[in-house]
């Protein structure tokens, strides 16, 4: 089996898993192939692929409007799902990870690390898990649709995310 | 002058100078000894390792009679275990670590001193809740408390020695909070356990803390039955049965289309003495400085707490608070703790109950500064003196230590 097809099926179980399982996530958008921190650090490392780490919230009312109205979109569906290893982390949750040093810690406390004080918080990371830029709050399709092509164009390493965006609009 | 004002930004200190010329009586501040070691930490060359004071309500440090135990978590052996350290009253460093779990892995140990010098210890081992008794000395066999999948162990020591566990266990597909009587002479025995509500839970219930007021057993958790996690709160009197949950935090009602909650978690109580009991958390009602640490108290055994109180002063509203834990006397001294950067670095901070209500937050001297201190986890002695423990790190992800320090109120 190769190992992007290896890859691809541990996505899918861990998302089958997570389906199963009700409780062990808070609410993260319906259709995305999301795993854990840790997981996706191996995935991102295996694939080469840049991070998109969602911090929510069990209630959230930003992470919902997000999700019902940002997420819904097939097309950033398909952006998304082909071309980032996805993460989602309850920022009040208990479960536990293992941090690239080994360390275990809790959802909470990668929040806390994050600083994702307010929800919902999207952050960028390269695949060696480095962050790029973290946004916070309520973001459209065309909002996802732009740091992607900050993201996967190289942009972040010669300019400003505003800067950047300025140019864009 | 309150502890740590020197550190503050000008804007600040004026402030505070204008806050020092009002009518309000000033409140007696905290003279903390320097801080010593509570555990090894990694030396250069050897592997990293990490320690961790979590557990639900922190209850991670414990007097009992002359003797501080500080309990967490560390993974020096090459997985996560439980270790707990003594140190007597007049001794200047901690006894070597005593290791209290006996499984693969064990995470978020909680203590409760018992008398003489002993105490209770309660963790999550291998997905399942341990209890034992120790001391400097001897200590009982570890034992596992339940059958079914449990972890998120608090404890409490009440009026006449009595004990009471807590702890969140899988029924169905939720976790559900668990509470169990402990005796521990003449030997160490777990009570009948039974669910704090009980009605099968919808939705989880997580992180409970305990309290033992005079004749009365108070359980808060975190509760996510109403589509967003509120802070729940039942009591029982001597016969056992506990009240229909309510709730303790106040929170404006959400948008029913995009969730319902500006989000609350980590609730921690502690018995101030007769039928009082006091409880704080993280509260992010007002969202855009992060949490906010509040707390509540319960005048008549926690049948009925009062309105939401915000223990923070206002230099801290723009910073997230993060790890607040609450410690009480049996006369009536309430003290909050926990971290938060307003000074630039992540410090402790403490504030306590005085007359006209919170103190202004003091800066727990020992605990700030360059790097990063967090998790601080406090206890009161019979004298009135504050012993915390926090975890010390020169970067946010970087090695980690325990420290310790005792402080005196001052005049």
């Amino acid at each position: 089996m190769s190992s992007s097809i290896h890859t691809r099926l541990l996505q899918w179980l861990c998302a089958l898993a997570l389906l199963v399982s009700g409780a062990a996530l808070a609410n993260p958008p319906k259709g995305y192939p999301f795993v854990s921190y840790d997981q996706g650090l191996r995935l991102a490392k295996a694939e080469g692929k840049p991070i998109f780490l969602y911090f929510g919230r069990y209630g959230c009312g930003w992470c919902a409007k997000t999700n019902q109205e940002t997420f819904s979109d097939p097309g950033l569906r398909r952006l998304y799902t082909k071309h980032y290893v996805l993460v989602y982390v309850d920022a009040e949750g208990g479960k536990r990870l293992t941090l690239p040093s080994g360390e275990r810690i809790t959802e909470m406390e990668l929040g806390a690390r994050f600083n994702a004080f307010a929800t919902p918080l999207f952050v960028y990371l390269k695949s060696d898990g480095t962050p790029i830029f973290k946004a916070p709050g309520y973001k459209t399709v065309k909002d996802f649709k732009q740091f992607d092509r900050y993201v996967r164009g190289g942009h972040y390493k010669h300019e400003p995310l505003l800067k950047f965006l300025q140019e864009q609009s | 002058m309150r502890p740590g004002a020197a550190r503050a930004p000008l804007t600040a200190s004026l402030a505070l100078a204008c806050l020092a010329a009002s009518p309000m009586a000033p409140a007696a501040g905290w003279s903390f000894s320097p801080a010593i070691a509570v555990a090894p930490a990694a030396r250069p060359g050897q592997p990293a390792f990490f320690h961790h004071l979590e557990s639900a309500g922190r209850k991670n440090i414990a007097v009992s009679g002359a003797v501080v135990a500080v309990v967490w978590e560390d993974n020096h052996s090459g997985a996560s275990q439980a270790y707990a350290a003594f140190k007597r009253e007049q001794a200047k460093a901690f006894s070597a670590p005593v290791r209290l779990s006996t499984g693969k892995q064990a995470y978020e140990p909680a203590v409760a001193p018992i008398a003489g010098g002993q105490f209770l210890f309660a963790w999550e081992q291998d997905g399942h809740v341990w209890l034992r008794a120790a001391g400097p000395g001897a200590g009982t066999a570890a034992r596992q408390v339940s059958q079914a999948p449990s972890r998120q162990a608090s404890l409490a020591r009440g009026p006449r020695g009595r004990m009471r566990l807590v702890w969140v266990q899988r029924s169905g597909h939720f976790p559900r909070v668990m509470t169990a009587p402990v005796r521990t002479a003449p030997k160490l025995r777990v009570g009948r356990a039974h669910p704090v509500d009980p009605k099968p839970p919808t939705q989880s219930q997580l992180y409970p803390s305990v309290a033992l007021a005079r004749d009365r057993v108070v359980v808060a958790w975190e509760d996510r039955r109403s589509g967003h996690t509120r802070l729940l709160y039942s009591a029982a009197g001597p016969g056992g049965v506990f009240s229909a949950p309510q709730g303790l935090n106040e929170f404006r009602v959400g948008n029913a289309k995009f969730g319902r909650g500006t989000g609350v978690t980590r609730v921690a109580l502690a018995a101030v003495g007769g039928e009082r009991v006091a409880a704080t958390w993280m509260d992010k009602r007002d969202f855009r400085g992060g949490y906010d640490i509040y707390a509540a108290f319960g005048d008549d055994g926690g049948r009925r707490f009062g309105a939401n109180e915000k223990v923070q002063d206002v230099f801290g509203n723009d910073q997230p608070q993060w790890h607040p834990a609450i410690a009480a006397t049996e006369d009536g001294r309430v003290a909050v703790v926990w971290d938060d950067p307003r000074d630039g670095s992540e410090d402790l901070w403490l504030s306590w109950k005085t007359d006209q209500g919170w103190s202004d937050d003091a800066a727990v001297a020992p605990a700030s500064g360059p790097g990063v201190q967090s998790d601080p986890t406090i206890a009161f002695d019979r004298r009135g003196n504050l012993h915390i423990a926090w975890i010390a790190r020169p970067t946010p992800n970087g090695p980690t230590r325990i420290l310790y320090a005792v402080g005196q109120p001052s005049p």
